[in-house]
């Protein structure tokens, strides 16, 4: 009896930690620093497409090199992922104390745009914005003085913490505990309390189900999209225990 | 009786839970791509849509020379292809348009006939894989199928691509139900009700009549005398006359407003010619035939056709913008070449039996020819008329395709350390697991 409570709780604990492992996987992954959580600043940056004002085409880097313009308003379009830091590196700047603004939109929708005032200096700069939903950015910058203006959008601040993001990010860790335990609770009740053995084939399937759970949810906001998926996933849980069990649960036939 | 009908009706939802499931994932799987991919971030949605908003607006049939649905680079419209699938868009977004009248959720409308064409299709991939095959061989059938990363995809946009493979699903399954009821009357009535919608959706699908025409004949004369002869006949006019008040109608219609273009081509061809811009004119336009080059070397030389049609059959969406990882394409094609070797070696086994039954052996030559089919007329039409290597027009293939390969992979037996691996069951769970993760790294990465 006394074995069978230790079995279930170690088994209780495996699902948390493994919900927590994936939605750090899946955070880092989707934020761009690589799998094993490489903090170098090079490798935050996201893809995104700038315009300029008339709508051509900037560049499709990460890293932008705005050659003069006076104060000229950049469009940059479809944000992925969602940002919250912008990183202004600014290079060869003859004046110190540059002003500028950043207008942000939620909808990408030139009408309605929130902006904040920013003091620019020589090298790196940050500037953070709350939010995390954001459609477009346009920058007003005075860079007559600058020679260039490196703009990187991150969203992560370097100082950051891993595990902060992840409180954070509290909403997404709730769901892989709850996709875990389906996963791993409700569609096995039966196994979880008796059996010893368990196919590690299938299982592994499961996680990776529950990792790209999590990137969906990361990524999307929509409810009905949302509802919609998670129904997807948990059939299609259901779908591949039925197939797995036809012949003992394992992929190896007996 | 209502209450041993309602009890019936109950019994085979709770008979078939787990088809009627599958037949929800798949519903929901196809309705997400739709609704998360942009508008016209398809093969030439924009066009077709415009034919479906015509009928929406007009409340009838376009002839296809209408300005306002003439695309202006290539001068042609889709209007003067079957217009079925467009048909039927445009009674969705009538209904859409009594509850909400917002472009996109007409647009979606407009987008559900080509979800409902494919989960129609899953259903009878169901009855064909309980008809050819058991235990889990079943499942493979209809995963490989239903989960290819390119039939989900046109799965989700206004295309003629998902009625004719729908019409294809129907066909061969006319083929295993009537070659095993010796063409029944509900045999024959399904293959009339194939063969029409296949005349209605996409020329590449044709090759599904010709193979139809093969077996019918074919199995009815296994042995010739009188009876069979008589039986073929009664029954071939049967099944002409549903093709003829079903299908009939549109190719009439176009004999009387394009002059005898029966199936639309040259005035197709005389439009571009007229109205496309000068380098998509068909006399301008930079096809091999054009360029002097021989049909070998566009196909397996520096054109590479067969290797881009080959994995964008397998799947590249967006206007053949958004390839899969390379690594997928491996996983895909190492599914394929297992199959082959089973397959190899289960016709060794029946060549040695010596024992060959007719009817068998059209069913197989016929699943051979509906393969080659679809690839000859892409490789033909892009040889002459627009090179296009994409493996959508290589589609209507996939049912027999899959078939083979299922066939082969339940003879392919794989053992490590003494342990046989289930091949099957890898390649349903590979299939299961990839499209959600091209789902999410490719469709919502790129669009949402």
């Amino acid at each position: 009896m006394k074995n069978k409570g230790i079995a279930i709780g170690l088994r209780l604990i495996t699902i948390i930690i493994l919900s927590i492992v994936v939605s750090l996987l899946s955070l880092i992954q989707y934020m761009g620093l690589g799998v094993l959580g490489d903090m170098n600043p090079e490798n935050r940056v996201s893809e995104f497409i700038v315009t300029n004002i008339q709508g051509e085409k900037i560049n499709t880097n990460s890293n932008v090199f705005i050659q003069n313009g006076e104060g000229d308003l950049i469009v940059i379009d479809r944000i992925y992922p969602k940002v919250n830091i912008i990183e202004l590196d600014i290079a060869d700047v003859t004046a110190d104390d540059l002003t500028g603004r950043i207008y942000y939109s939620y909808n990408g929708d030139v009408s309605e745009l929130d902006s904040i005032d920013i003091k620019l200096r020589k090298g790196k700069n940050y500037v953070t914005i709350n939010r995390k939903d954001l459609k477009a950015l346009f920058f007003n910058l005075p860079i007559e003085n600058a020679e260039s203006v490196r703009i990187n959008l991150i969203t992560i601040n370097p100082n950051y913490n891993i595990f902060k993001i992840l409180i954070d990010s509290h909403q997404i860790l709730i769901l892989n505990i709850l996709i875990f335990s389906f996963a791993f609770l409700i569609l096995d009740w039966k196994d979880f309390f008796q059996s010893k053995s368990f196919p590690i084939g299938e299982y592994i399937c499961r996680v990776i189900l529950a990792f790209y759970c999590s990137k969906f949810f990361i990524i999307n906001t929509n409810l009905f999209k949302g509802c919609i998926f998670l129904l997807l996933v948990i059939l299609i849980l259901i779908f591949l225990k039925k197939i797995s069990s036809s012949e003992n649960g394992e992929l190896y036939d007996n | 009786m209502v209450s041993f009908m309602t009890t019936k009706r109950i019994n085979i939802f709770v008979r078939y839970k787990y088809e009627w499931t599958f037949l929800l994932i798949c519903f929901l799987f196809y309705f997400l791509w739709a609704l998360i991919i942009p508008f016209n971030n398809a093969p030439d949605e924009k066009m077709r849509f415009q034919v479906a908003e015509f009928i929406f607006n007009k409340g009838y049939l376009p002839n296809g020379t209408e300005a306002e649905i003439r695309d202006e680079i290539w001068g042609i419209s889709y209007g003067l292809s079957p217009t079925l699938s467009y048909f039927i868009s445009s009674i969705f977004m009538r209904i859409m348009s009594l509850f909400n009248e917002k472009a996109e959720m007409i647009i979606l409308s407009a987008r559900l006939v080509s979800v409902f064409c494919s989960t129609v299709t899953v259903f009878f991939l169901i009855l064909i894989s309980k008809k050819c095959f058991s235990g889990v061989s079943q499942w493979v059938f209809i995963v490989m199928v239903s989960f290819l990363p390119q039939f989900i995809f046109i799965s989700s946009y206004v295309n003629n691509d998902a009625l004719a493979i729908m019409s294809t699903a129907i066909i061969f399954y006319a083929w295993v139900i009537g070659i095993e009821e010796k063409w029944s009357f509900k045999a024959c009535l399904i293959l009339g009700v194939g063969i029409s919608l296949c005349a209605l959706s996409y020329y590449n699908a044709y090759g599904f009549i010709l193979c139809s025409l093969i077996i019918f004949i074919g199995s009815n004369l296994e042995r010739v005398n009188k009876k069979s002869i008589k039986r073929l006949i009664s029954k071939g006019i049967f099944i002409t006359i549903i093709v003829v008040v079903l299908a009939g109608w549109w190719f009439l219609r176009n004999y009387i407003i394009h002059n005898g273009d029966v199936f639309g081509l040259k005035t197709s061809a005389r439009l571009s010619e007229l109205y496309a811009v000068v380098m998509q004119k068909p006399s301008n336009r930079p096809t091999p035939i054009n360029f002097g080059i021989i049909p070998l070397e566009m196909i397996f030389g520096q054109f590479n056709w067969l290797v881009k049609s080959y994995f964008s059959a397998i799947g590249n969406f967006g206007y053949m913008t958004i390839p899969l990882e390379s690594y997928m394409y491996y996983i895909y094609s190492s599914v394929f070449v297992c199959g082959f070797l089973g397959l190899y070696v289960k016709m060794k086994e029946k060549v040695l039996s010596k024992k060959i039954i007719v009817s068998q052996v059209l069913f197989c030559l016929c699943i051979v020819l509906a393969v080659l089919i679809p690839i000859s007329l892409s490789a033909y039409y892009s040889y002459t008329s627009d090179f296009q290597p994409q493996g959508r027009y290589l589609l209507t293939m996939i049912i027999p395709f899959c078939y083979i390969i299922t066939k082969g992979l339940s003879n392919f037996k794989l053992t490590i350390n003494e342990k046989r691996i289930s091949i099957e069951k890898i390649t349903i769970y590979t299939y299961v697991v990839l499209s959600i993760m091209i789902f999410c790294d490719k469709i919502l990465y790129n669009y949402l």
